[in-house]
């Protein structure tokens, strides 16, 4: 019992370490995702081209902004973790489900909602280039939702192992 | 207690049927990303170029690269179709197998274009011989593992309890 005690301290504390890393990891995509929005952002004005581009500068600029977000979120659940040592927490669970939403509004929202609001205001969307469904962050939202379910699954486990001590 | 248990039943239930449909995908994404890039290696006249020029060391280590993320791919299905039939996600084995997809990123890191350029003959002009990105998942996966090994030590706790 002594051992596996010592055992799980040193784990939490290899959890923490190793949680502070990912942590900055995430500050600087957070950082790099937000950088890529605003720089878009001069892209918006009417002197484009072709008007259609401003709408497909539209749909990247709100997904790059929603990256930053989802990539923020995951930086402070790994500074939690860091904090802690605990990643079986249920404010942990409900960050990686909102994560995973995050995913499946870029998948699934910035492309049609432009191209909707491009028809809307009768510019020509012939060449409306960008994929209006993004498979990868799809999977990646549905991975995210998944992992949520394992870490409840953990979150119990860990509950158990508080009431037993 | 019991609806302690009962939400316990539920949770490895969901975690079942999820599982075994990450699983499904993990194989089917595995055997797509091989075809594709066996199909472009013969398109490209890989099996055929000779000596050194930046198309052949860029599809030589694309083709390793591609059969690495194949094998992490296959490995990772492995797990997940190990989760659906026992609903078991934190044991010592499933630590180990994430323990290996991250060994396997952070040689994908380096491997594939330090054996490209062997094969070619020359380190020169080929860019970076690291890739960021397979170094930073392969951390992140080590992570993981770490994560699941304390998961399993929770399990063995509640199991001994029961």
């Amino acid at each position: 019992m002594k051992q596996s005690a010592t055992d799980k301290n040193t784990i939490i504390r290899r959890l923490r370490t190793g949680s502070i890393g990912i942590c900055v990891f995430y500050f600087l995509l957070t950082i790099f995702y937000a950088e890529r929005g605003i720089g878009m952002l001069p892209n918006l004005k009417p002197e484009a081209e072709l008007e259609i581009y401003r709408y497909e500068t539209i749909s990247q600029t709100v997904t790059y902004f929603l990256m930053a977000a989802a990539m923020l979120l995951a930086a402070i659940l790994f500074l939690q973790i860091a904090r802690k040592g605990m990643p079986f927490q249920d404010q942990h669970v409900r960050t990686v489900c909102i994560i995973g939403v995050l995913f499946l509004i870029i998948a699934v929202i910035p492309a049609p909602a432009a191209l909707l609001l491009a028809k809307l205001n009768g510019v020509d969307t012939a060449m409306f280039l960008s994929p209006l469904i993004s498979i990868s962050a799809l999977l990646e939202g549905f991975l995210m939702l998944f992992i949520a379910q394992i870490l409840h699954y953990g979150t119990m486990l860990q509950l158990e192992s508080d009431e037993t001590l | 207690m019991k609806e302690q248990a009962m939400s316990k039943n539920t949770a490895i239930e969901k975690l079942k049927s999820g599982s075994l449909g990450i699983g499904v995908l993990c194989l089917i994404v595995s055997a797509v990303n091989l075809m594709i890039i066996l199909a472009n290696s013969v398109r490209s006249g890989l099996f055929t170029m000779q000596g050194f020029t930046i198309e052949r060391y860029s599809a030589i280590r694309q083709l390793i690269s591609s059969g690495f993320l194949t094998v992490i791919m296959l490995l990772a299905a492995l797990m997940f179709f190990r989760i659906a039939k026992d609903g078991m996600p934190f044991t010592a084995k499933n630590s180990r197998t994430v323990r290996t997809i991250g060994i396997l990123f952070l040689v994908n890191a380096v491997i594939p274009s330090v054996s490209a350029a062997g094969i070619i003959g020359t380190f020169k002009g080929v860019g970076g011989l690291v890739n960021p990105s397979a170094l930073i998942e392969g951390l992140l996966f080590l992570f993981i593992a770490h994560i699941i090994r304390y998961g399993a030590m929770l399990q063995q706790e509640s199991d001994e309890t029961l």
